[in-house]
């Protein structure tokens, strides 16, 4: 990872208006999908971002990748702004990040042949003019896939191989930034391994970076150098791995943690202290004031309904200012829980 | 909502809609429905994806079934939601008795819910026994490179042990054992017998309680074996 910022996002926003029908009435109303994040992502870096169903990840891909435009804050691409750049503008950023969708099955034209889906990016793009056939039949090659294979269509092909067609698309204009949004959600699981495998290979050999999107929390463990964890469309923790996952300090990143069942149980080790959220989470029509959090958290006091936490470091000031370079561990919670053993281990190694 | 859980529970009991109703709004309230009365008249659509699941319990559970048959009902849950499903199926299983077959992907949600586990590919099964026991100490290649293949499993690794290929059609299974094509343990049974025989329910060699379809001849061996190479 060298440290040359990629791409640096801040108070990023998307909020979709609708009409809803109330009673007899149309009244007008707006979804907070995203609503004020910011985060950086460094050459070669790899940023998970997590978070259950509906807190705006899939929003946030769409918006960093600039296929839809946010309502507010900036997105700017090796320093330049990109967040309302017209379609035409966009071709640049369309080659530097590309994105890896969830769906194997629906996000590739099955009219189409692999030849033909990989060699349209070469085309808008003028790549290899000439020499499409030999670059295609290599980014097959380099996704595991047969070469030969270049006049089949996609329902020729397994899901964990559909996959594979897809990053091969996503690899074709030699991107810098690649957000993979779920990517293996969607596969047999004895697959899954096998494309997690893929993705790390072209990684280091491509030296991409990455904005990996998923709910599963192991394999954002696996893959990720830095955490963004997310509730109703805001970051409520962000930091380095090692301490989003052993040194939780947001209410809402323990509890996630703590539901997730885990495997180790059969080898009799000890279930951990389970933290059970009630209910579900709000709607992000009317998200709840003040802390987003709190109509689920067990720590919620009065501020909390009142003030809204900003997203800081718990331990030191420095850290805070010190983030959108990042490196640090920063949570939004006026009451976090501070490990002090572990603050004491990365300040001294620090 | 209710309406359904009441006619559920008319087809199997000689009572007035209003009792049957009154039942339905009960095991809504069992089930940790909020306000069970009044979202008794609420259409499915209308509950949250927990709420629903919830309901579906209780739909599932208002004739007193002796077996509940689950399948993936946590799937489509995110995973705070998910343990309070899979808390509320362990308490009312404990409540009413019944036993319940849980149909999952997940491996994790078996280790802390089940008590025996069937492990299944292609349409057949191929490991059996106490969910804790297979799980800790797999004896078919099949259940042990699936839990080889999870992140937990290699956490700091820079490679997952992923299982080779993929899994076959069920209208053109392999010849012999169906995991053949993918079993990296094939080569250490004498002979084609992976090739050309199905393998036969038996007990796993040198466990108890436990039984496999394969054809090695110390599973427990080679895969422990295997795992010390790694
Ligand atoms: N085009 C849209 N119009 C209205 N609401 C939307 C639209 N896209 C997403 N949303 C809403 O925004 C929220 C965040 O969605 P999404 O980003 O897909 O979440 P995630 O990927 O984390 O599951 C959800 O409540 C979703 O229903
Ligand atoms: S700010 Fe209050 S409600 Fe929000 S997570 Fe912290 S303690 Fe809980
Ligand atoms: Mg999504």
């Amino acid at each position: 990872m060298s440290d040359k910022t990629l791409l640096k996002v801040t108070d990023l926003q998307r909020h979709f208006p609708f009409r809803e029908v109330q009673g007899l009435k149309m009244v007008k109303a707006t979804v907070k999908a995203v609503d004020g994040i910011s985060f950086t992502v460094k050459e070669g870096q790899t940023l998970g971002l997590v978070g259950e169903s509906g807190c705006g990840k899939s929003t946030t891909s769409r918006l960093v990748t600039r296929l839809d435009e946010p309502t507010g804050g900036t997105v700017e691409f090796e320093g330049r702004d990109i967040t309302h750049l017209k379609e035409h503008e966009l071709r640049e950023i369309r080659r530097n990040v590309q994105m890896i969708f969830q769906d194997p099955y629906s996000s590739l034209n099955p009219r189409q042949t692999v030849g033909a889906i990989l060699t349209t990016p070469l085309r808008v793009h003028g790549l290899h003019k000439g020499k499409e056939k030999a670059r295609v039949q290599e980014l097959l090659a380099l996704v595991g896939l047969n070469p030969e294979h270049i006049n089949r269509y996609p329902s020729e092909f397994s899901g964990g191989q559909r996959q594979r067609i897809g990053i091969a698309r996503a690899l074709a204009v030699e991107p810098k930034l690649i957000i993979a949004d779920e990517p293996v959600s969607a596969l047999d699981v004895s697959i899954q391994a096998q494309v997690m495998n893929l993705l790390a290979k072209l990684r280091n050999e491509l030296d991409l970076a990455f904005i990996f999107v998923a709910h599963d929390l192991g394999v954002v463990r696996h893959f990720c150098d830095q955490v963004a964890v997310m509730y109703l469309g805001k970051i409520v923790e962000y930091g380095d791995k090692k301490k989003i996952y052993e040194a939780p300090e947001h209410p809402y990143t323990q509890a996630l943690l703590s539901a997730a069942p885990d495997i180790n149980v059969a080898r009799g080790i000890a279930p951990k202290e389970r933290i059970r959220l009630v209910g579900d989470v709000p709607s992000p029509i009317d998200p709840p004031s003040g802390c987003r959090f709190r109509t689920r958290c067990w720590k919620a006091q009065d501020i909390c309904a009142q003030q809204e936490p900003p997203l800081v470091s718990a331990t030191s000031e420095e850290s805070t200012r010190t983030f959108r370079e990042g490196g640090v561990h920063l949570q939004a919670c006026h009451f976090p829980e501070v490990k002090t053993d572990l603050v004491a281990e990365v300040e001294h190694s620090a | 909502m209710g309406g359904q859980i009441a006619e559920a529970y008319r087809a199997h009991n000689k009572v007035s809609k209003q009792v049957a109703m009154k039942r339905a709004v009960e095991m809504l309230d069992l089930v940790g429905i909020p306000n069970p009365q009044r979202r008794a008249n609420s259409y499915p659509h209308e509950f949250s994806g927990g709420m629903r699941q919830r309901a579906m319990i209780a739909l599932g559970l208002v004739n007193n079934p002796k077996l509940l048959i689950a399948d993936e009902p946590t799937t489509a849950l995110d995973v705070t939601v998910q343990a309070q499903i899979l808390d509320l199926v362990n308490d009312l299983q404990k409540e009413f008795g019944s036993a319940v077959i849980l149909i999952t992907h997940d491996l994790a949600v078996v280790a802390e819910t089940a008590d025996d586990i069937l492990v299944m590919y292609a349409g057949r099964g191929v490991e059996k026994g106490s969910a804790k026991e297979v799980l800790a100490q797999p004896s078919h290649p099949y259940t042990y490179g699936l839990l080889q293949s999870l992140p937990s499993h290699s956490e700091d690794l820079e490679e997952l042990k992923a299982i080779k290929g993929t899994p076959p059609s069920l209208l053109n299974l392999p010849s012999g054992c169906s995991f053949h094509p993918r079993c990296e343990f094939k080569t250490q049974v004498e002979g084609d017998a992976c090739w050309t025989v199905l393998p036969e329910w038996r007990p796993t060699p040198g466990l108890s309680n436990r039984e496999i379809r394969c054809h090695l001849t110390d599973p427990v061996a080679t895969l422990q074996h295997d795992e010390g190479v790694r």
